[in-house]
């Protein structure tokens, strides 16, 4: 178990920097996922913890010891690939070895530590095959048993999962989980995927360009997102926006007011947006995600001020729920509904916004402006 | 129309069988007269009416060849030419080729283009320059001047050649590696090597190749007969006043025997390294 911490990381190829000022600490026996899409830094932000990137500016510490000179073989980390990068000219059972063959094991040990490995990871039967002979899930399986043979201080995975298939990657993620849980190592982990982020993650790290866009945990990022970007990061079907519109306050009211819809916001916004002591007319963006969304008919009994009408113009039907989009104005918009719906494509419905669950983003900055209650 | 086109087709493959008929007479009519000749009496070779056929062989030219001549000298001599210069080729290409491949330092475009430069020229174009430059360091009428230069033809372009093969290894294999606490000179010799092992047995046999049959430079830089590789001293069979067709012959197919059988062994993986160096 160890705990890692980033002080004021920054990486340049020459060309500009790519990570920017990253701040972070990484408990021991956390699960620390950084995710964003391509060219974020995530990856390069890994290989500088393995030591497999030089560090441009910046601070790399384990257990509290200043570690960005040390080689990526003296750290005490073992890193999965994307790839796999597995030795293909040796068997299964000298690629689980070979660390320990460096750092000169005994045999008997080594063979030991083998067989108990891949008795954790279930490939005993495999030992004596080529990694060429292997499946994707197999390769995993002995990439994921190469790290943890040596019990390392931390492992990093680079995406380990994304060459895999959708269901082989579903069950590999439960298996990279329980791993973890047992062993208690220091993990981190990056994907671009953001349903695998919040399904594993202890500490979700958001990046984009290069910096920190919001660190916490997954429900903490999903429930109050930081600013637009993250909010339409995570969560699928991504958050609907709701643009250009802006806050006006009337008769001692905030309003949500837009070319589409009027709407009074609730009563724990009303006193943030006065405490914040915002001029009237500031330009907004409202953000709402589909399950905050409900659909009637056009008869029901709802207050008419604060429902929008609509017609349905697509379903999707994923199994457990369905998805319909609408148009708000020019704005499609998601929304979830019970698979056992009777609304169909082409039904007039009109559509009620759960108030409490709305998001309020400044349209310049994408800043949160004020956060919804849970 | 069904018996037409099939007469069509058959008169098609006919054409081709005797085209390759005609072509492989050429090609393997020389070898398997020299062959033949090489199991002849000297007589009968130069009576006027030398049979076609495999009759009246005798090892005598062969016995002749070893015994009376020099050959077997040449024959030391061109192996151990060539046994140092693919040695020395190998090392030099796979520590360059690995440095090239792995590693940025300043002038690395330039020296991997300066590679193939030593290839723009042709060789009697620098045959002088060598010859003033190995007398300076008194190496005229040594095998190991003709290691040098050797080494010097075969080197970069194993190299080059080692470095294609090298990009088929993915970087990730090699900073695994790193992260299990490998070093860069165990990395090259326990994860490279044994996954480029084609691409250095491709290199190895080009140099064996170059070294064992060449003549120019050999002529030019060895003096005396004892010191003499093979090209140059079955050269020496041949004179104007007196041409010995059995032992040129005999010496011709022990010459090549060697190669023949090697390539025989390692030219299977030898073209298939070509041809799949040329689609990745």
């Amino acid at each position: 178990m160890a705990k890692l911490k980033l002080c004021d990381l920054y990486k340049d190829f020459g060309e500009g920097y790519v990570v920017k000022n990253v701040n972070l600490e990484v408990n021991e026996s956390e699960f620390c996922v950084l995710v964003g899409a391509s060219g974020s830094g995530k990856s390069t932000i890994l290989r500088m913890i393995a030591g497999l990137e030089k560090v441009t500016n910046g601070e790399v510490y384990l257990d509290g010891k200043l570690i960005n000179n040390v080689p990526p073989g003296d750290r005490d980390m073992a890193m999965v690939f994307q790839n796999y990068a597995l030795y293909a000219h040796m068997s299964v059972a000298n690629n689980l070895g070979y660390s320990l063959k460096i750092r000169k094991v005994p045999k008997q040990d080594r063979i030991n530590a083998i067989q108990a490995v891949a008795e954790k990871l279930q490939i005993e039967q495999l030992l004596n095959r080529r990694p060429k002979n292997l499946s994707g899930g197999e390769r995993q399986r002995v990439a994921l048993g190469r790290a943890i043979i040596r019990h390392p201080k931390v492992f990093l995975m680079d995406e380990p999962l994304s060459n895999l298939d959708a269901l082989l990657r579903v069950q590999m993620r439960t298996e990279i989980l329980r791993l973890q849980r047992e062993l208690k190592t220091t993990t981190v982990y990056v994907t671009h995927d953001q349903v695998e982020a919040m399904s594993m993650a202890d500490k979700l790290v958001l990046l984009r360009l290069g910096e920190i866009e919001q660190i916490g945990k997954p429900n903490e990022i999903y429930n109050h997102p930081a600013n637009r970007y993250v909010a339409s990061f995570v969560g699928t079907p991504v958050m609907n926006f709701i643009e250009p519109g802006e806050l006006r306050y009337e008769d001692g009211e905030w309003q949500f007011v837009n070319i589409d819809l009027s709407l009074i916001l609730p009563e724990h916004l009303q006193k943030g947006l006065t405490a914040r002591n915002l001029n009237s007319d500031t330009k907004a963006v409202l953000g709402v995600r589909a399950e905050d969304i409900s659909v009637g008919t056009p008869n029901q009994d709802w207050n008419k001020s604060q429902t929008i009408p609509g017609q349905i113009k697509l379903m999707q039907n994923l199994g457990s729920h369905t998805i319909a989009f609408t148009d708000i104005g020019h704005q499609l918009i998601a929304m979830s509904l019970d698979p056992s719906t009777e609304a169909k494509e082409s039904d007039q419905v009109q559509i009620l916004l759960d108030l409490r669950r709305i998001h309020l983003f400044d349209a310049q900055s994408g800043l949160a402006i004020n956060q919804r209650v849970n | 129309m069904d018996q037409k086109s099939n007469f069509k087709r058959l008169f098609g493959i006919l054409v081709i069988v005797i085209l390759i008929m005609v072509l492989s007479v050429i090609v393997l009519g020389p070898i398997y007269w020299i062959l033949l000749s090489s199991f002849k009496h000297a007589r009968e070779l130069v009576s006027g009416h030398p049979g076609l056929g495999p009759t009246n062989l005798t090892l005598e030219n062969f016995i002749y060849l070893f015994q009376r001549t020099l050959f077997a000298t040449y024959l030391k001599n061109s192996t151990f030419v060539t046994l140092m210069t693919t040695l020395i080729s190998v090392l030099l290409a796979l520590h360059g080729a690995y440095s090239l491949r792995r590693f940025n330092f300043r002038g690395k475009t330039l020296i991997e283009r300066l590679l193939l430069l030593t290839y723009m020229f042709p060789p009697i174009v620098l045959i002088i320059p060598l010859f003033k430059v190995l007398h300076t360091f008194s190496l005229i009428n040594n095998p190991w001047s003709l290691i040098i230069v050797y080494v010097a033809f075969c080197a970069p372009f194993s190299a080059w050649l080692l470095e294609s093969f090298f990009h088929s290894i993915p970087l990730e294999v090699e900073e695994a590696a790193l992260m299990d606490g490998a070093g860069r000179l165990r990395i090259l010799y326990e994860i490279f090597l044994p996954l480029t092992s084609p691409g250095l047995l491709s290199v190895a046999l080009f140099s064996i190749i170059f070294s064992w049959s060449e003549y120019m430079f050999a002529v030019t830089f060895l003096m005396n007969e004892d010191k003499m590789t093979l090209p140059v001293g079955l050269s020496h069979f041949l004179s104007i006043y007196d041409i010995n067709w059995g032992s040129v012959s005999a010496g011709a197919i022990a010459t090549a025997l060697p190669i023949a059988i090697l390539f025989g062994f390692l030219g299977r993986i030898f073209i298939k390294n070509v041809t799949q160096g040329t689609i990745k």
